[in-house]
């Protein structure tokens, strides 16, 4: 279950459109406006399909839309990877370490190393 | 002399953090005009809240609906002009209804500052605003977002326009940002 966050901008982007949450229900294919009210207060989550409409609708990525939920998204990845990486160092290969596990460690690498890039860029 | 604005609890810290929220409100008989701002620029959710006629239940009416938008936003500080206690009005359901959001925000540990009209009127004649009409047009020029909702300069024998209470509320804001600088 995703935990509830607050801090989408749904309602800050409808608002500065002028459009009103029937309307956007209307874009949406929803019948009435309780589903946007919803996601505007962070009571559910948008399906993926649904995410991406609102995506298309305000001319936003997802990740300035939802930005909690990217940053909460975040965080849980980052701290399963630190995990993975250090079992993945720990683990003592019986025999030549094997390609798979070269690569897994050489991607892990790459990816810090472009984090850093992009960071100080 | 610069006088500090009063918090319930006395005097808290003046300066506001650049990406805090701070949500004003306008409190009026029968709505409140609020608004929500991340820092000084980024403007997150404004509008009117109605919370009906009965006077005995205005305060915790009033104090419902804008407990939504305090769990919605979790401002840093929650700020609200101070009306004038000449004023008729102000003596009784306004008052008390800006002590009970005031109580509201304390609850949730949310800082709660008063400013009075006059350092709000202070503030905008520094910009040559000296009428509402002006200062609403000045916070239309500030925050492009609301200049749709801005109503058009009020006739002596018009009602006051319904939008006016986001504008007030903006102006509260900017002059609570502006003089905590």
């Amino acid at each position: 279950m995703v935990k509830r966050v607050s801090g989408n901008y749904l309602r800050t982007y409808r608002k500065r459109s002028g459009i009103s949450q029937q309307e956007i229900a209307r874009l949406l294919g929803y019948k009435d406006q309780w589903q946007v009210s919803r996601h505007e207060r962070s009571r559910t989550s948008p399906k993926l399909f649904i995410a991406l409409a609102y995506t298309k609708i305000f001319r936003v990525s997802v990740s300035v839309l939802f930005t909690a939920l990217d940053g909460l998204a975040d965080q849980m990845v980052e701290e399963n990877l630190a995990v993975f990486e250090r079992d993945l160092r720990s683990r003592k290969p019986a025999g030549r370490p094997s390609m798979a596990h070269k690569r897994k460690i050489k991607w892990l690498d790459d990816r810090k190393q472009s984090k850093e890039t992009a960071h100080l860029s | 002399m610069v006088r500090r604005q009063k918090t319930i609890e006395g005097n808290g810290p003046s300066i506001v953090a650049p990406s805090d929220r701070i949500l004003a409100l306008e409190v009026r008989s029968q709505r409140v005009g609020f608004i929500v701002l991340q820092g000084r620029d980024q403007i997150l959710d404004w509008g009117i809240r109605t919370y009906g006629k009965q006077e005995a239940d205005a305060p915790s009416a009033c104090c419902a609906k804008v407990a939504t938008l305090l769990e919605l936003y979790s401002p840093a500080v929650m700020v609200i002009r101070r009306r004038n206690p000449a004023l008729k009005q102000s003596r009784g359901t306004v008052r008390a209804i800006a002590a009970k959001l005031a109580g509201e925000a304390r609850q949730r540990s949310i800082s709660c500052r008063f400013m009075t009209a006059d350092e709000v009127r202070r503030f905008f004649a520094r910009y040559e605003c000296t009428t509402k009409d002006a200062v609403a047009s000045r916070i239309a020029e500030w925050f492009p977002d609301l200049a749709w909702k801005l109503p058009p300069p009020r006739k002596f024998y018009d009602p006051e326009s319904y939008n006016m209470a986001v504008f007030d509320a903006a102006a509260t804001a900017m002059a609570f940002i502006g003089t905590n600088d």
